[in-house]
């Protein structure tokens, strides 16, 4: 039986072979902002990353519990030189998702999903 | 990725209890002290003109006592002076000094004018503990009640922070994380 690390490894190799070049890095984060895995690229600190994933988590549940629609389901922010999503995998973790200028939004959102779906299952 | 600290976990009544332990405020220390309470009411009088002398000095923080009885204050500070001089540095002592934090706390006063008005405080609580019979034990007496002071009025606000900050992003240990530039 494969580990809980190994179980994310795989899903987050999936995904970035499922998207191809579009995505520049992905990482498994914790709520608490702790990385479980990361393939994000070697320019990018990837703890921080992470920090700031989960804060944006945080952030966005605030936010949609003030104005009442529900848990969030993803959050994208979109940049001059690329994309970053945010989506929640199970309640205890998160998936983020460092995207390429131009990359195929529609394909990666619903490869996120499924990754995030997988990954909240793993832990 | 900053490292947990066991100090993260401890909350509420339990910071108290560890800062009134980490002061070692002797039973001896407490018993000078507490000697001097009467020493401390006659000089509290020239205490609270000192200092809210000083903060109406500065306009920034004279603003905080626009349309307040002077009254009142003078007589909360004069109190909280002379408790300083109580003799029992225990729980319940850190709950009532962390409490006069909290209402520091909820008018929006910035933490550095509280802690820069230690330095009257200073003044006059030294000139208490040279009237014991044992000043230079008095003084270090002092300074321990002192410290646990600010340790309790920095508590105050740092709770209010964490809590709002926690809030915001979704946990104390996320909030902790950032705030030591993990994030």
């Amino acid at each position: 039986m494969a580990s809980r690390q190994e179980q994310i490894t795989s899903v987050l190799e999936r995904f970035a072979s499922n998207t191809g070049n579009d995505v520049a890095g992905v990482a498994a984060v914790g709520m608490d902002g702790i990385v479980l895995v990361s393939r994000m690229s070697a320019d990018v600190n990837a703890d921080r990353v992470g920090a700031v994933a989960a804060t944006m988590m945080g952030v966005t549940r605030r936010v949609s519990s003030e104005i009442r629609i529900g848990m969030p389901q993803e959050t994208i922010i979109k940049s001059d030189n690329g994309l970053f999503m945010v989506l929640p995998a199970g309640d205890q973790s998160l998936l983020a998702v460092n995207l390429r200028n131009g990359a195929n939004l529609g394909l990666v959102r619903i490869e996120a999903r499924e990754a995030a779906e997988e990954i909240g299952r793993v832990i | 990725m900053a490292q947990e600290r066991t100090s993260w976990q401890i909350k509420d009544e339990a910071i108290l209890t560890e800062l009134v332990t980490m002061m070692e405020i002797s039973s001896a220390e407490c018993a000078l002290l507490g000697q001097l309470k009467g020493q401390a009411e006659v000089l509290a009088p020239e205490m609270t003109k000192a200092f809210y002398g000083r903060l109406f000095q500065h306009t920034n923080t004279a603003e905080y006592l626009e349309g307040i009885s002077m009254d009142r204050l003078n007589s909360m500070l004069a109190t909280w002076f002379i408790e300083l001089f109580n003799g029992v540095y225990d729980e319940d002592y850190a709950r009532r000094r962390i409490n006069i934090g909290r209402i520091h706390v909820r008018i929006g006063l910035p933490l550095r004018y509280p802690l820069a008005m230690m330095d009257v405080i200073m003044v006059f609580g030294e000139q208490v503990a040279h009237q014991s019979d044992q000043p230079d034990v008095a003084m270090t007496a002092f300074r321990k009640a002192l410290a646990l002071d600010v340790a309790i009025f920095n508590q105050a606000y740092e709770d209010n922070q964490m809590k709002h900050l926690a809030d915001l992003v979704g946990g104390e240990r996320l909030a902790r994380l950032l705030l030591s530039g993990a994030g």
